[in-house]
């Protein structure tokens, strides 16, 4: 059992949780006071001491998951390291036929019971139809329910089914919903209905490589670590999941930079004025002046390569700048490949994605053949928009600066470095890669404040705050 | 640790009675647990660990450092946290007017200055604030730390040793270490990342909105004279409002303002006009509002 908790624990360092030693000490400790035949306490024995931080929490969860309940478990207890009896008394009541299940789906959608939902969602691809018989199979059968059909399909079943359903129980009558059900009800049952969906999404995605016999842990790790996880490298569907987690961390970026403004107005005594002041009064300081911290906030200029293989990253950082754009005056953005352009007002009224793919579509940020031009974006960046610069702007660019080998024209960020007060450059590339190959950030370094490494979110995340 | 084939965690028949017994008790004293916090407060009991209660406001943090006080019928010291709380309003201060005075009254008799420096500097002349009244207490205590996100990161190197130890350390008097170590609480907002250090030190509970079921729990326990059954509309329409996009979600805290508000009408049933009329109890914003009035509008049928 020791074995398989420190196991467990291994995983979860894998996928980014800062466990250190004290921790794993309380949480054997904590395991000490609870049976491990109750497994929310079993669970929350293990959460509350190994998770710290609440962004962690969907991690655990999936992990944990995987791990007590998944083909890790059941290879576990081949080994002989696992009691046998844990994962018996952790297992969940299937309903025994379409009749109970969707009673249930029911009860669930009503109680708006998100727990019973994800359970009955891996019931629902094991739904079969036979000649107009809908029948349930026993889950967990080599090659049962699931593969080869997709979400929707499993949904459109069940729909089928509740409406079947439905028309029986009301023969004759017409059901009416009135007054403020009217309003609730058709809302309540969609959101339920999409969670259902996603969950049974899920569902469909760990019994397919269930089926094809991989490790679910070893592959979903990588998914799991997103903030860690390179972004340019990053395959469609992790893209999308970091999609899903800039959102919060944008908003949490937000509120922390609100709380940050509001501690540095402060202020200090400023003790000159206040001497000065205090003439009038006979020498006496009665009313004391403050030096509040420099008033003026900076323009910021933002140039985004948004290439191919740059999007991802450029949306993410775009998103993240964003969140902070309270600590500028104003926020003025541009797009290149080998032209720039700008795109502000694609930002206003809209959501980001559509935005980008707007500009992608509309914005004329090609002029060649397609391909990232540094120097010629840079050139034309100089013309069209430098002259109304002022001095008190921070320009940032972000980019890999693989110039295909192409002139760098770095002349042009030198002039911009004695016209405006801050440059900063964030590069996708992890830093061993920098200037080899078509590489010539050290060309343009020479001319920026400072230059960030920002592979993941994470690094994104902390490089953010410190660029106003 | 030891490495046997058999269960080395016992099945703890008390478990899940003791688990009931907190419940009941909290209950008592006005607080609704869920499992979850049910068994984190008896963890943090068998552990004697502090525990740190992150969510967003109005799910009941501070609340539940005040049941449980309540409960174990212990005194609750609570240190509010704010922009500038430094030491000597959280820990203690020598109190210097009761020192001079001291000196004065000293004047004249025959006492060397070190005696004299020997006798101000003793437990007499210390004012205690919250975290050493905490540590010296006879009685058992509750600790509440609250907002603990609110203070500078110096702060919480102040607090390690406490959470850690139960004791503090004072250059003039040494170190002081709890005869009764109390049960410490601390929330956060989370408007700022804690240090490792005191996460560390600390379990973990993550109180967010409460589901379906527990709300109207909630709802039911401190609104005992409100209808079942305007009771559940509320919650679902709480809970509706909650999924969408506004500035400011409505707590726990809105609910049972709303349902009182809702019990005081004296309606049936919840209709259109009277969720429009009542909303400024539940939202903040006047922007929330509007968008809530619209999507009542839109979605009803009249
Ligand atoms: N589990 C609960 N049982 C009973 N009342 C609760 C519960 N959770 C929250 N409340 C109510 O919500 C209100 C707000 O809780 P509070 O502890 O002040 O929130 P927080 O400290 O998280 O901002 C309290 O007055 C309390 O009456
Ligand atoms: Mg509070």
């Amino acid at each position: 059992m020791e074995k398989q908790i420190l196991g467990f624990i291994n995983y979860l360092r894998k996928a980014g949780l800062p466990i250190s030693v004290s921790e794993t000490v309380d949480c054997f400790q904590a395991l000490t006071h609870v049976s491990v035949f109750d497994k929310q306490a079993f669970k929350l024995a293990l959460s509350i001491t190994l998770v710290k931080d609440s962004v962690h929490l969907p991690i655990f969860e999936e992990l944990f998951n995987l791990y007590f309940f998944g083909s890790a478990a059941q290879k576990a207890q081949e080994l002989g390291i696992k009691p046998k009896d844990l994962n018996e008394n952790f297992t969940y009541e299937r309903p025994k036929n379409v009749e109970e299940f969707l009673e249930r789906l029911d009860a669930a959608i009503e109680n708006q019971d998100l727990n019973e939902l994800s359970q009955l969602a891996e019931v629902a691809i094991d739904i079969q139809v036979d000649a107009d018989q809908f029948s349930l199979i026993p889950g967990n059968l080599p090659g049962s329910g699931g593969s080869g059909s997709t979400a929707g399909e499993v949904l459109k079943k069940v729909n089928t089914l509740r409406a079947l359903r439905q028309e029986e129980k009301n023969t004759g009558k017409i059901r009416i919903i009135e007054g403020l059900d009217s309003w609730l009800q058709p809302a309540e049952e969609e959101q339920m209905l999409n969670f259902f969906r996603a969950a049974v999404g899920e569902a469909l995605q760990k019994r397919e490589l269930n089926n094809r016999g991989l490790d679910l842990i070893e592959r979903r790790i990588p998914n799991v670590n997103l903030q860690e996880t390179d972004i340019i490298t990053a395959n469609y569907t992790q893209l999308e999941e970091m999609e899903r987690a800039i959102k919060p961390l944008a908003k949490k970026l937000a509120s922390r930079i609100a709380q940050k403004r509001k501690q540095a107005r402060k202020g200090k005594v400023d003790i000159r004025s206040t001497l000065r002041r205090s003439l009038n009064t006979g020498g006496v300081p009665l009313d004391l002046r403050f030096k509040y911290p420099r008033p003026t906030k900076p323009e910021l200029y933002l140039l985004c390569d948004v290439s191919i293989s740059m999007t991802g990253f450029s949306a993410f950082a775009l998103q993240l700048v964003y969140s902070i754009q309270n600590m500028f005056s104003k926020v003025k953005s541009f797009a290149f490949i080998d032209n720039t352009v700008e795109i502000t007002d694609f930002f206003t009224n809209t959501d980001f994605n559509e935005a980008l793919y707007r500009i992608n579509r509309e914005a004329k940020v090609v002029t060649g053949d397609g391909r990232s031009d540094y120097g010629k974006a840079l050139v034309s960046f100089y013309q069209k928009y430098a002259p109304k610069i002022g001095s008190n702007s921070h320009i940032i660019i972000l980019g890999d600066a693989r110039n295909n080998r192409r002139p760098s024209e770095a002349w042009v960020l030198r002039e911009l470095k004695s016209q405006v007060r801050r440059i900063y450059w964030l590069n996708p590339e992890p830093g061993n890669q920098w200037d080899t190959g078509d590489s010539i950030i050290g060309d343009y370094a020479k001319y920026c404040h400072s230059v960030y490494e920002c592979r993941n979110i994470q690094q994104l995340s902390q490089v953010i705050p410190k660029l106003a | 640790m030891q490495n046997s084939a058999v269960l080395p965690f016992g099945p703890n028949s008390d478990q899940s009675k003791i688990i009931d017994e907190i419940k009941e008790g909290m209950k008592e004293n006005g607080y609704l647990c869920s499992d979850t916090i049910a068994n984190v407060l008896y963890l943090a009991e068998k552990l004697q660990k502090p525990v740190l209660v992150e969510g967003p406001a109005g799910v009941g943090k501070t609340e539940l450092a005040k049941a449980l006080s309540g409960m174990k019928k212990a005194e609750l010291i609570r240190l509010q946290c704010y922009e500038g709380l430094d030491e000597a309003k959280a820990l203690y201060e020598w109190n210097y007017k009761k020192q001079l005075l001291h000196i004065q009254a000293m004047q004249g008799k025959d006492l060397d200055w070190e005696k004299i420096e020997e006798n101000i500097f003793d437990e007499d002349f210390l004012l205690s604030r919250p975290l050493l009244k905490a540590i010296t207490s006879d009685k058992p205590t509750v600790l509440l730390i609250d907002e603990i996100d609110k203070v500078d990161l110096e702060f919480e190197a102040l607090l390690l040793e406490i959470l850690s130890d139960f004791q503090i350390s004072i250059p003039e008097l040494g170190t002081i270490k709890a005869k009764n170590p109390p049960f410490v609480i601390l929330t956060s907002n989370n408007t700022r990342e804690l240090t490792e250090a005191l996460k560390r030190r600390c379990l973990f509970l993550f109180l967010d909105y409460p589901d379906m079921d527990r709300e109207l729990e909630i709802v039911k326990l401190k609104v005992p004279e409100l209808p079942e059954h305007l009771a559940k509309q509320i919650v679902r329409v709480v809970r509706l409002i909650r999924s969408m996009d506004i500035k400011k979600s409505p707590s726990i805290s809105e609910t049972l303002d709303w349902a009182r508000a809702i019990f005081y009408l004296g309606v049936d049933s919840l209709d259109r006009q009277t969720v429009e009329t009542t909303l400024n109890v539940l939202l903040k914003y006047q922007g929330d509002m509007e968008r809530v009035t619209q999507s009542l509008r839109s979605g009803l049928r009249v």
